[in-house]
């Protein structure tokens, strides 16, 4: 069962309705509001800090442009995250880092939904994470901790459920493997 | 035993990715961001619109008198992929597939770092009009739509590709993307 996402904001109508008429403070608002949850999903996916706080401003600039074109039948935030997931993922896929050859899928989908307790190290638990490739964490980042489906995720990068499935697996094995190791490393005195 | 013990205690990952602390960015957007909602209020939109649009139209307008045989091979390579998919139209996977094909084929060719302003411009405007589509995409859930904006993905797809191969070339030729656009006009 997913936590809730970081983005699960509720923006009044009003807000929203101040900005779409061009109040600078009300952008301001919606700017410190989803400042951290936007910045920290580039970070996740990305795994680079200055090419997520590119992706902030980018984002930001979108939200600014087309927020016109925000229906409101669904929740703004959600709205706003599937802008930040497009712009990390189209950076990772104009630098080649989204094009796994869909060869390398494995059969082999099995995968635990936990991980030792050092997980619950935020510093061993980062490093673990960013020892993935992009594409493996991108895709656990969006289904542990924003919620997504496979169905989602395969629609989002242009991808077979299958492949969303697979990485999912290697990614949580892997993750399991790098925090088994970073426990065992022996302390020299 | 101690195993067992072990896996008592472990933590399920969406708990543990949740329990990180939000990360913030090492200067603030804002200023940036307020600059340019202050100069959005100062002039119209539509202008940049029409010149993007006018770009795009006209470069691939002229496209297929500055490609060479290579690059017409690609082309025909690229629209024969069209047509497949076309025919092939009630397959959401051959589209997908197809996708992912020519972004690979895109990565490969763009992946030199040297573009010119225009050739950049050019590329801007159509991965913009990606990011459009693939926001459609992710709120559509009639099968009929999803169909119909992934073709629209992969003929805009084919379009960057078209451009990236006729830059290649030309820059293996000693000539510019921009001179042989004014050339061809």
């Amino acid at each position: 069962m997913s936590q809730p996402s970081s983005f699960a904001i509720d923006v009044p109508d009003s807000l929203l309705a101040r900005a779409r008429r061009g109040e600078a403070a009300a952008f301001e608002q919606l700017y410190r509001w989803f400042e951290r949850p936007v910045f920290t999903l580039a970070l996740r996916l990305c795994g680079q800090r200055e090419e997520a706080q590119d992706i902030l401003q980018d984002t930001m600039l979108k939200l600014f442009d087309r927020l016109g074109d925000f229906r409101g039948d669904s929740p703004f935030w959600g709205w706003l995250r599937q802008i930040a997931v497009n712009e990390t993922l189209m950076r990772l896929r104009k630098r080649g880092r989204i094009n796994v050859d869909d060869d390398a899928i494995e059969a082999d989908l099995e995968s635990h939904e936990a991980l030792p307790p050092a997980a619950a190290d935020a510093a061993l638990m980062t490093r673990a994470l960013n020892a993935l490739p992009d594409v493996t964490r991108s895709v656990l980042w969006l289904y542990h901790a924003e919620g997504f489906t496979h169905d989602e995720i395969a629609t989002t990068m242009g991808k077979t459920i299958s492949f969303s499935k697979s990485q999912l697996a290697r990614g949580t094995r892997k993750l399991r493997l790098q925090l088994q190791i970073d426990t065992e490393v022996p302390v020299h005195g | 035993m101690a195993d067992l013990r072990s896996r008592e205690q472990d933590i399920p990952i969406a708990q543990a990715l949740a329990a990180l602390p939000l990360e913030a960015p090492a200067t603030s957007a804002w200023p940036v961001l307020a600059a340019h909602l202050a100069a959005k209020r100062q002039r119209p939109r539509w202008p940049l619109a029409a010149a993007a649009a006018a770009v795009i139209g006209l470069t691939l307008f002229l496209l297929p008198r500055m490609t060479p045989p290579e690059s017409q091979s690609v082309a025909q390579s690229t629209t024969s992929g069209s047509a497949a998919a076309t025919m092939d139209s009630g397959s959401l996977p051959a589209l997908m597939s197809e996708s992912a094909r020519l972004e690979r084929l895109v990565a490969t060719a763009s992946d030199d770092g040297a573009s010119s302003a225009s050739t950049a411009a050019l590329s801007l405007a159509l991965e913009d009009n990606l990011r459009t589509l693939d926001s459609e995409l992710a709120q559509a859930r009639d099968p009929a739509q999803q169909l119909s904006l992934w073709q629209q993905r992969v003929e805009l797809l084919r379009d960057v590709a078209r451009v990236e191969t006729s830059r290649h070339y030309l820059a293996s030729q000693g000539r510019s993307f921009d001179v042989a656009l004014v050339s061809a006009y």
